[in-house]
């Protein structure tokens, strides 16, 4: 603008005004850049170039002048009273003729039109202005502009310089009015380079001609496929340069960028192929023999595009051998199957006749080694590829492809040594810090060794964690009575076999296990979740009595859905870790499983919908039918459908070890046990393990192998309890107490037991309009009961009272009665929810039950041990034949009756009316409630069963107490005895360690909850010393959240019937549990199972979800 | 507009071109060999191969052409206004030898380090 208004200004200056009106303005225009000298030209043109970014330079320099700006806008208004309004677009064309084309514009014809254009849109008077330019000589213009702005010049080409030194930040090159636009052209196909190189030469050769492309530049990004940007002032330059090109749509003509989007149209972005490749990255192989296999970057090469990359080598030494001795050797020819991927062996390679030349590494350790032209370093192969033939991996890749990665540098390393292989595997999968042994954090109550010191050797327990970082310990030694202090640098932590822990970090952070072996640093221990083998540094580990379940959901999924990983694959998760899961997938067979590795991006969704399927007979199966294995290793074996995708079905064996129990199998190679669809009155499936599976909550692990003796490990009995060590019948009651027990718990979720186990009973109506009607329970709710007819295709649904009671027809009570009363059905709303978490803890059991191992013969613990091909116990719960008569709801005799019964081995001796089959782990099967149910003393005996479990927590003093002592109303009270405490209490895996303590339900005060028997949520209004709590309820909106009405009701229900709500972000909260128990805080953001926490007192805790209770209402 | 002197426009669009890690002029390796860097004299390109290999790289993202790099912004943004028409780099990465980042540095040319 400012240029346009001197040149006016000179030019009334000069000449005077002039009336002449002329038509052809783009002459006008056009003549008055011709006229310009090119050496005045040029150095304008400098100057313009910065007069563009910095009009502020100009502005000074004018005031700076004679005032001659005043004087100018004065003149201005004076002749072109509306040129203000015109001032932007006549800038812009001032520039294009200014800076640009010159002396080629002369008479170049096909320029008429798009002037013309421009020129349109000035009115009369401007043009008049404008035109009064044209008559100005070349000399006089270049003698004013020398005289004016000579000396800016010079300051410009200076400052252009300082931005070739950066002077100047790039802020100050942001695009304005007066700088060429850009404009997006299509091209055909990928053809943008092409494009630009053309327009290029095009531009030279037009130049040359002397008809120049009036386009200032054209560019292409690779992350916009099929546009180049060309930089222009008008479209009709565009469509001018564009003409005729091939590569082009001419068409189409070009689209405007707003001048907004110009920056980001010309940055690159970073994310385009190949360009986030650099050392240290993964990448997967896009091609050739190690194409999909995983590589890590070793190197790369920016210049060339190449990168070095170390992978597992597939080399088949055999086919490396010239042909010519291989025929001499007759081994096979031409073998066309790709080699597997393992670590390059020299000895191989050797055995083979292969010539290996061996090269010390630069570095001066090892070794490294040259086969046919290839390098081969510490097992791997390091190999040069383009950086375009790599593909990045996301994040981390897949776990056991890393750990398969990792091993292979280990192996070869560490060479014959294996048990050092293993210990570096170890160190590396566990990651960095692992080595240097990052600071231990000890707890009180840690076992811990002095490995410094004069003390060295001395042993104890840490009493205390000084805020210094020191640890008192208490000395076991005899004679010593006194805590010392140490340094924890002193110190070591120390575990024995047997011993029962938790693991507090790393890959395995939350699975709890007994120790199987110590190998300082690491401790190998038995997962009470899976039943893996673990290996774990002992620094991770401390004691715990609690059992966790391990972690059972995995993101939004649970352990044993039915998950998708790709459009064909789909499979059952069979074990949750942290951060990734295990699947069974369809994919393989019942004698090679395929499982893989996942993580919460590789699963897509959840199958919910799932079909039937047709056996080899051609019946059909259905969820939760007992089928027969026809073939295969399994053959004969029978197992529960768990899942069916299309053909394939995915059934739990429960005596399985492997995958969880788990087998993928064609449904034509099984054959449906007893006909079709789960067996009727109390199928074992449904009584058992398969609630636990199916329940929504299946915490229920005790359904993982029920038996793990038989695959051996020995009897590893509770450590705590030295009395229960291996001098059990190997731990046949274990095993069997685990499977019971968590088919019991399994059923979790909400409903009660007995609502279970009358699905699948065949009943009698007995009252309403279907009175007297036959059919099977296939759907129990509190009020109602679903009955398919016999008689007729259909269901229908009748009140529960018109189902006769022994086949649990009554209406549930929404209260349970407080103790005291006969423990009927309600008793089990208390005992259900906390029980069936602690699935896992039976292991525990045999060894406060004494007397378990000291009656082999006479119960199913027993014989599981000396006969493993018998059922084992949990395995009777799922064997409809042997269970039904035993199972307790569906005989409801007074014969079971007995408290004694409970032990298990008593059971099965003093009450014939049990089967053998009826083991110990049957017992606590069916919870408390189904025992309850019955309205017998039974309950109280399974109850104390199934509790007893957990009693280690309170330590040995609870031996024996507890499965003698069990009263009718002890639940409600808790915390009343320690070791009910701790069952009760429900942390999920467990945040507390050590000496767990029970919960406080006074902590519940205020917290939003579920009821665990009715489901009805609410917020607890009070929890009395007795164990009975007042809820407030309230109702569910649909995001799931609480909401409580103005006048609610109010009932009383068990403390144990209180269920947390989940948390959100922002809820004020506090903790119910664990070591900040009785904290509040505000939840600020919720991960998979944990929930991050920030106490009122400052600080931030990670916790686990089933410990921290949302405080309703409350803000904070 | 001038383009009178120009750069060599790259005879070819594949995978043989390579930019010039100073001033990020695109061409054929060949043609670097055989004119030089229009730019980047002090580099001592021409007819040197192996110096030619030193001072281009492969690894360039998107690609300008400049008519006219005095009056186009995109030159401008670039640093570019001050080259002589032709075909830039948009983007490279590179990591540039020490010597070569010397003597980049004493004929006042700014590093622009890989990434």
């Amino acid at each position: 603008m400012a240029r346009t208004e001197k040149k006016l200004t000179k030019a009334k200056k000069q000449r005077g005004d002039s009336d002449e009106e002329d038509e052809d303005l783009e002459d006008d225009i056009e003549e008055d850049e011709d006229d310009v000298a090119p050496s005045a030209k040029k150095r304008r043109s400098a100057f313009i170039d910065d007069a563009a970014e910095e009009e502020d330079d100009e502005d000074d320099e004018e005031e700076e002048g004679d005032g001659r700006r005043g004087k100018k806008r004065l003149k201005r208004s004076r002749f072109v009273d509306d040129i203000a309004a015109v001032d932007e677009d006549e800038e812009e064309e001032e520039d294009d003729q200014d800076e640009g084309d010159d002396q080629f514009l002369l008479d170049e014809g096909e320029e008429l039109p798009e002037v013309e254009d421009v020129g349109r849109r000035y009115d009369d008077r401007a043009a008049m202005i404008r035109r009064q330019d044209e008559e100005l000589d070349a000399e006089q213009l270049e003698a004013y502009v020398q005289q004016r702005f000579g000396n800016q010049r010079d300051a410009a080409a200076e400052f252009g310089d300082g931005i070739e030194a950066g002077a100047v930040q790039q802020q100050a090159l942001l695009p304005t009015h007066a700088d060429p636009k850009l404009w997006t052209v299509e091209t055909r196909g990928g053809s943008a380079r092409e494009a630009c190189v053309k327009l290029m030469q095009k531009a030279i050769n037009k130049a040359a001609a002397g008809e120049p492309l009036l386009i200032r530049s054209v560019f292409y990004q690779e992350h916009l496929k099929g546009y180049i940007y060309v930089e222009a002032h008008k479209e009709s330059h565009v469509k001018e340069a564009i003409r005729g090109l091939t590569c082009l749509f001419y068409g189409k003509g070009g689209q405007l960028v707003p001048m907004k989007e110009m920056v980001d149209a010309i940055t690159v972005k970073y994310t385009a192929k190949g360009s986030n490749i650099e050392e240290g990255a993964w990448v997967r192989v896009k091609i050739g023999p190690y194409s999909g296999d995983l590589g890590k970057v070793v190197s790369v090469d920016y210049n060339a595009d190449t990168a070095h990359v170390k992978v597992i080598p597939r080399l088949d030494y055999a086919a490396m051998v010239p042909k010519e001795e291989r025929r001499e050797q007759g081994a096979p020819s031409g073998r066309k199957t790709r080699p597997p991927s393992r670590a390059f062996s020299l000895a191989d390679a050797k055995d083979q006749g292969l010539i290996v030349e061996q090269r010390r590494k630069p570095g001066g350790l090892g070794f490294y080694y040259i086969l046919k032209n290839q390098h081969y370093e510490d097992g791997y192969l390091i190999k040069q590829y383009g950086r375009a033939r790599l593909e990045l991996v996301t994040g981390l890749p897949p776990l056991e492809e890393l750990q398969r990665f990792n091993e292979v540098g280990i192996s070869s390393r560490t060479g014959d040594d294996p048990d050092g292989g293993e210990l570096a595997q170890l160190m590396r999968s566990l990651g960095e810090g692992a080595e240097n042994g990052a600071a231990v954090r000890y707890e009180k109550g840690d076992k811990v060794v002095v490995t410094g010191g004069d003390l060295t050797n001395l042993r104890g327990r840490v009493t205390n964690v000084l805020s210094d970082g020191r640890v008192e310990v208490m000395p076991t030694q005899l004679g010593l009575n006194e805590a010392l202090t140490f340094d924890a640098a002193q110190l070591r932590k120390f575990f024995e076999a047997g011993d029962y822990v938790r693991v507090n970090s790393g890959q395995h952070e939350g699975q709890t296990g007994m120790i199987v072996s110590v190998e300082e640093p690491i401790c190998v221990l038995m997962t009470d979740a899976t039943r893996e083998q673990l290996q774990v540094f002992t620094r991770d580990l401390a004691e715990s009595s609690n059992v966790a379940s391990g972690v059972d959901t995995f993101g939004a999924y649970e352990l044993h859905d039915l998950v998708v990983l790709d459009q064909t694959t789909v499979g059952v998760i069979i074990s949750v870790a942290k951060d990734s899961c295990k699947v069974l997938t369809n994919k393989g067979s019942v004698d090679q499983p395929v499982v893989r590795v996942c993580r919460a991006i590789d699963i897509k969704r959840k199958v919910t919908r799932e079909g039937t399927a047709m056996d080899s007979s051609h019946g059909e199966i259905a969820r939760d039918s007992v089928v027969d294995m026809m073939d295969g290793r399994l053959k004969g074996r029978s197992g529960t459908v768990k899942h069916i995708f299309k053909k394939q079905l995915f059934l739990h064996l429960n005596d399985l070890l492997e995958n969880g129990g788990f087998v993928c199998v064609m449904s034509h190679k099984v054959k449906a046990k007893g006909g079709k669809a789960p067996a009727g009155v109390a199928g074992s499936a449904k009584g058992g393990l398969a609630n636990a599976l199916r329940s929504p909550n299946p915490y229920a692990l005790g359904m993982v192998p029920a038996s793990p003796r038989i695959g051996g490990f020995g009897a590893a009995p509770p450590p705590r309890f030295g009395g229960g060590r291996g001098d059990g019948p190997p731990g046949g009651g274990f095993g069997a107490s685990r499977g019971g027990y968590g088919s019991g718990g399994g059923r979790g979720g909400g409903r009660g037991g007995p609502d279970d186990r009358m699905i699948g009973q065949i009943t009698t109506i007995s009252k309403g309009p279907f009175r007297g009607y036959r059919g099977r329970i296939i759907k129990v709710t509190p009020t109602e009961v679903r009955v398919e007819l016999e008689a007729q295709q259909r269901s229908v649904g009748v009140p529960r009272d018109a189902i006769p009671p022994e086949h649990g027809g009554a209406p549930l009570p929404r209260e349970p009665p407080r103790f005291g009363a006969a423990p009927s059905t309600p008793a089990h709303l208390g005992m259900a929810t906390p029980n069936h978490r602690w699935a896992t803890q039976t292991p525990m059991h045999p060894g406060t039950m004494p007397m378990t191992p000291s009656h082999p013969g006479m119960a199913t613990p027993g014989r599981d041990a000396w006969n493993p091909n018998l059922a084992t116990p949990g395995r009777d719960a799922w064997n409809p034949n042997l269970a039904t008569p035993a199972h307790p709801s569906s005989n409801p005799g007074p014969s079971t009756a007995t408290p004694g019964t409970y032990g298990g081995g008593y059971a099965a001796a003093d009450t014939p009316a049990f089967t053998p089959a009826f083991t110990p782990a049957e017992a606590p099967a069916p919870t408390p409630a189904g025992f309850n149910d019955t309205g017998s003393a039974w309950g109280t005996g399974a109850a104390s069963g199934g509790w007893t479990p957990a009693l280690p927590a309170g330590g040995p003093p609870t031996v024996g107490a507890t499965p003698g002592g069990p009263t009718p109303g002890y639940y409600p009270t808790p915390a009343a005895t320690p070791g009910i405490g701790a069952s009760a209490y429900d942390p999920g895996s467990g945040q507390t360690t050590g000496v767990s303590s029970g919960p406080d339900w006074r902590l519940y005060e205020g917290i939003a909850v579920a009821l665990a028997d009715s489901g009805r949520v609410g917020v607890v209004r009070s929890v009395g010393s007795d164990g009975v709590a007042s809820v407030a309820l309230g109702s569910e909106d649909p995001d799931k959240r609480l909401q409580m009405p103005d006048n609610p009701e109010v009932i009383q229900t068990a403390a144990s019937n209180l269920q947390l709500l989940p948390t959100k972000k922002k809820d004020v909260i506090r903790v119910i549990a664990g070591d900040f128990q009785g904290k509040m805080g505000q939840c600020l953001n919720m991960a998979d199972a944990d929930a991050i926490v920030k106490l009122d007192d400052g600080d931030m805790k990670v916790m686990e979800k089933g410990v921290v209770g949302w405080l309703y209402g409350r803000t904070s | 507009m001038s383009l009178e002197y120009h750069a060599d426009v790259p005879r070819e669009f594949g995978k043989n071109l390579c930019a010039c890690i100073s001033c990020h002029l695109v061409k054929t390796l060949d043609q670097f060999v055989d004119g030089g860097c229009e730019n980047c004299g002090f580099l001592g390109m021409e007819g040197d191969k192996d110096r030619c290999l030193e001072c281009t790289t492969v690894s360039f993202q998107g690609m300008i052409s400049v008519m006219d790099p005095a009056s186009s912004w995109c030159a401008k943004w670039l640093h570019l206004a001050k080259m002589v028409p032709g075909c830039y780099a948009l983007s490279v990465q590179v990591e540039v030898p020490p010597d070569i980042k010397e003597i980049m540095g004493e004929n006042g040319r700014r590093v622009h380090e890989a990434g």
